[in-house]
């Protein structure tokens, strides 16, 4: 009995574990996760870590660290920015609708790959209506 | 103001082309790599270098990369970083070569080959084997082996075929073509020969990269100042529209946004695309070429202390940092130094 007791109290305990490490993203940074991501860095008024949200190396990597970058494609005055519509099942092909307070809206493309335990960004798309047209590319 | 382009080792892709992540096949004796975070570390097989990321290979250091169906040979000497630009509304990835040589050779050309770029001037490829050289003055020369290379430099165009060959010094337009020995060019030899000429002259030497920098700066300039016309431009068109919107004209601003305000963006953003390549560009040639040169000519400070030659030389380089910190230290950003 004293047996079972501990056991169980193991196991939710490492389900607990597992779900805090999920919580604070250290099983990885997911696809959903990186498009509330760059959702969320669109929002600070300072665009410095937009780059972060793309995988080092790809061809625009050294231009979009500039936050300059950023504030001309997506104006910080709309902001805030949120995503609906969001279909991520495959991401070689994940889309949204990116709105903003002005009210307007983009159609957003990613191309995700997986670096480590994290998904990033490796080409984004663009558009006022979809479908969306290439803009930063690996 | 002359311009002076010239051949190192930059490979670019196309955008959809996006070739720039390049992986080490093979290292041996001494070569790191250092990553964009700072980070230094001995070359492994293995390792993968993305855009800001650099080799450097010491007097007996070897490695091959490979990358998207194009080989990198980096010869002992060679200090090369991975980098891009934005060209023709698309964006290409480039590898820089600021010393040493790289031999590149392709599995298949796809119409989209990459440029090379050099101190001195800049390499559109149409070949499938050749042999960059950058020396220790900012100097290149291009070998084409197989295929065809337009070398560009100071405006000036000149385009090779199989077995010819080309030198460009910063600052100036590529020399005469003329037909490399049919052995591999030494370039230990080359770059010793280029060193003999620096040290004779070390203020002409560094009148050409003053030259080169002074390219790189024309050209940052040229996307700033048209990004500064462009953003407020592109300001005042966001204005207008949420005025639309606040009027209740939702069709109208809808039809600003699509037909100008997301256009004109995109053109604004891709501005700082270019002059982010052309300041990162000079921040290289200072590091790599006018800060060797400095040690160099400092080194023979000792040997021969109050050398005229050495004056000159030390005027121009000042003046070099005084060009670079003015034009081009604003615009670099806190993740480049």
């Amino acid at each position: 009995m004293k047996r079972k007791t501990v056991l169980v109290l193991l196991l939710v305990a490492a389900v607990g574990w597992l779900s805090y490490l999920s919580g604070c993203s250290l099983l990885g940074v997911s696809v959903e996760d990186r498009v509330a991501q760059f959702v969320s860095d669109l929002n600070d008024s300072d665009r410095s870590n937009m780059y972060l949200n793309f995988r080092p190396g790809i061809n625009d990597y050294i231009g979009i660290q500039d936050p300059a970058y950023w504030d001309d494609l997506l104006d910080y005055l709309d902001a805030p920015y949120s995503e609906t519509g969001l279909a991520s099942g495959d991401p070689s092909n994940v889309t949204f609708t990116l709105n903003d307070s002005s009210p307007g809206a983009r159609a957003v493309r990613f191309v995700m790959e997986k670096v480590g335990f994290d998904w990033m960004i490796i080409e984004m798309y663009m558009n006022p209506v979809p479908p969306a047209t290439l803009l930063i590319v690996d | 103001m002359r311009s002076c382009v010239l051949a190192a080792l930059f490979l670019a892709a196309a955008l959809a082309a996006g070739a720039v992540p390049a992986g080490v096949a093979y290292t041996e004796g001494q070569a790191s790599v250092r990553f964009k975070s700072g980070t230094v570390r001995d070359a492994a097989i293995g390792d993968i270098l993305n855009t800001g990321d650099g080799v450097r290979t010491g007097a007996n250091g070897f490695v091959e990369l490979e990358q998207r169906g194009v080989t990198l040979r980096i010869d002992p000497g060679t200090v090369f970083t991975l980098m891009e630009k934005e060209q023709k509304g698309r964006t290409t990835g480039v590898l820089s070569l600021v010393l040493g040589s790289v031999k590149f050779r392709y599995d298949k050309l796809t119409g989209q080959e990459p440029l090379i770029q050099t101190a001195s001037c800049i390499a559109g490829v149409r070949g499938t084997e050749l042999t960059v050289y950058a020396g220790v003055d900012g100097s290149a020369l291009i070998v084409v082996e197989k295929g065809a290379v337009e070398v560009e430099a100071e405006g000036a165009t000149v385009a090779l075929a199989p077995e010819e060959a080309v030198e460009v010094r910063p600052g100036q337009p590529p020399g005469a073509k003329f037909r490399p020995p049919r052995e591999r060019i030494d370039y230990r030899s080359w770059n010793d020969e280029k060193l003999r000429a620096l040290m004779a002259d070390p203020a002409a030497a560094m009148q050409d990269v003053l030259q080169q920098l002074e390219f790189y700066i024309r050209k940052t300039e040229e996307a700033w100042s048209l990004h500064q016309e462009f953003s407020p431009r592109l300001q005042r068109e966001r204005e207008a529209r949420r005025e639309l919107i606040q009027a209740g004209r939702t069709g109208e601003a809808q039809a600003m946004d699509r037909d100008i305000i997301f256009p004109l963006s995109l053109e604004t953003a891709n501005l700082v695309l270019n002059y982010r390549y052309y300041s990162v560009a000079a921040l290289s040639l200072r590091r790599f070429v006018g800060g060797r040169m400095y040690l160099l000519q400092k080194a023979e400070q000792i040997r021969h202390p109050g050398s005229p030659a050495l004056a000159s030389f030390l005027e121009r380089y000042r003046s070099m940092l005084s060009l670079f910190e003015e034009h081009i230290a604003p615009r670099l950003l806190e993740v480049d130094i």
